[in-house]
């Protein structure tokens, strides 16, 4: 899909194009959303409402680096003021208030993570070095340091990382059948 | 479905799912996701496993498994001890040095026990003319007496006998006898009961065990 094309269409007062975008960007940001947050129904709420700001600001703004560098900023500061609201409320309530989608609970299905760590198995026993980058990273290391542990560059880091992806995802699409 | 627009970004495919991408890299990776069709759909599909790698307790368990890391607190405790760094900042090191420097404090507080001083009565036997000296029960003794004609290095025999001749006290390989004649025997503290006994050096080389020299000396009760 052409995102640029689109958002001439929807600036010219195409309400099809504008839906779109909209549909487009709700379900990017809140898979981007997901990951900083931790909780499915706070990213939700910051997508939605990121959403909602690019559909009122977006006829007006001017795009410096163009359209997605822009939308993806909105989603940024969202982010940010989520955290910073959260922040706040962590240091003005004192005890008995849950913050809502701070737990950052985390409850996956039991037979998804059955096949998941049988997966996860296999490729431990076959890359050493994708096991060992992901304990590193769950050690808090950053990737500076995992690469230098490891004696890797980046670009290696990241090929290898991807390498063990398509192995991983090719031993779930198999469990699945 | 579509190929990836730019496949030198989509590599950091599952650096972003593991959160091992460089923070210089994520927005650009992110901005990617936003204009490309493939690896967002790649990531969707994934995102279930990437949200397990990534906060999964039983995932990080196996991960750990996997390379061998130490389980065991030992092995945590030793490792936390003595860990890859240069020697002098190793823990276990400021360990061993600092119970060095308190050693003496600790001495200084709980000084070891020691056997109490207890006194020791002299004895001196000579072979002149007179009474048999007398000295208290009460505590040990060092007899100190003179044989005439003995060897410093010879074996001798050495007995103590009551005043109904029965020997009390008895060394049969008594060689401690200096280049001056005179040997020196510690009796311990209550060995002997008060009364008078004879001190009876004989040559055990000898067949008959000649005697060679004999004292008589008293024991006094305790005072």
């Amino acid at each position: 899909m052409d995102l640029d094309r689109l958002l001439q269409r929807a600036r010219s007062g195409d309400k099809s194009a504008e839906s779109e975008i909209l549909k487009y960007l709700s379900a990017r940001f809140r898979l981007l959303a997901e990951r900083r947050v931790e909780s499915r129904e706070v990213a939700e709420d910051i997508a939605q409402t990121a959403c909602v700001a690019v559909l009122e600001n977006y006829r007006t703004a001017v795009f410096d680096k163009g359209f997605a560098p822009w939308a993806h900023g909105i989603l940024r500061m969202k982010v940010g003021n989520y955290y910073q609201k959260r922040k706040t409320l962590r240091s003005t309530v004192t005890s008995g208030v849950e913050i809502e989608g701070g737990s950052g609970s985390y409850d996956p299905d039991p037979e998804f993570m059955r096949k998941l760590i049988a997966c996860l198995r296999k490729l431990f026993r076959a890359n050493k070095r994708y096991a060992r980058t992901l304990v590193l990273a769950y050690q808090g290391y950053s990737v500076k340091d995992i690469c230098k542990k490891l004696d890797a560059s980046r670009q290696t880091h990241y090929s290898n990382l991807h390498r063990a992806r398509s192995l991983l995802k090719e031993c779930l699409e198999m469990s699945s059948e | 479905m579509s190929k990836c627009t730019d496949h030198k970004i989509g590599r950091l495919i599952h650096a972003y799912e593991t959160n091992t991408i460089h923070p210089d890299d994520l927005e650009t990776f992110e901005l990617h996701l936003l204009k490309c069709d493939y690896c967002f759909q790649e990531v969707s599909l994934m995102t279930e496993a990437s949200r397990a790698i990534r906060h999964s307790e039983e995932v990080k368990r196996e991960a750990l498994a996997a390379v061998g890391e130490p389980k065991s607190w030992g092995s945590k405790l030793i490792k936390w001890l003595w860990p890859d760094t240069p020697v002098a900042f190793r823990p276990a090191l400021s360990i061993a040095l600092l119970l060095l420097m308190l050693y003496p404090a600790y001495l200084g507080l709980f000084p070891e026990p020691q056997e109490p001083v207890s006194a020791v009565e002299r004895l001196n036997l000579y072979p002149t003319r007179s009474d048999s000296p007398a000295v208290s029960s009460g505590s040990k003794i060092l007899v100190s007496f003179v044989v005439e004609g003995v060897r410093s290095d010879g074996k001798y025999l050495v007995e103590i006998q009551n005043s109904d001749n029965q020997t009390v006290f008895k060394e049969s390989e008594f060689d401690s006898f200096d280049d001056y004649e005179t040997g020196l025997l510690v009796i311990g503290k209550g060995l002997l009961a008060p009364g008078t006994y004879s001190l009876v050096i004989s040559d055990a080389g000898s067949e008959d065990s000649e005697i060679l020299e004999s004292y008589r000396f008293v024991l006094l009760p305790k005072q």
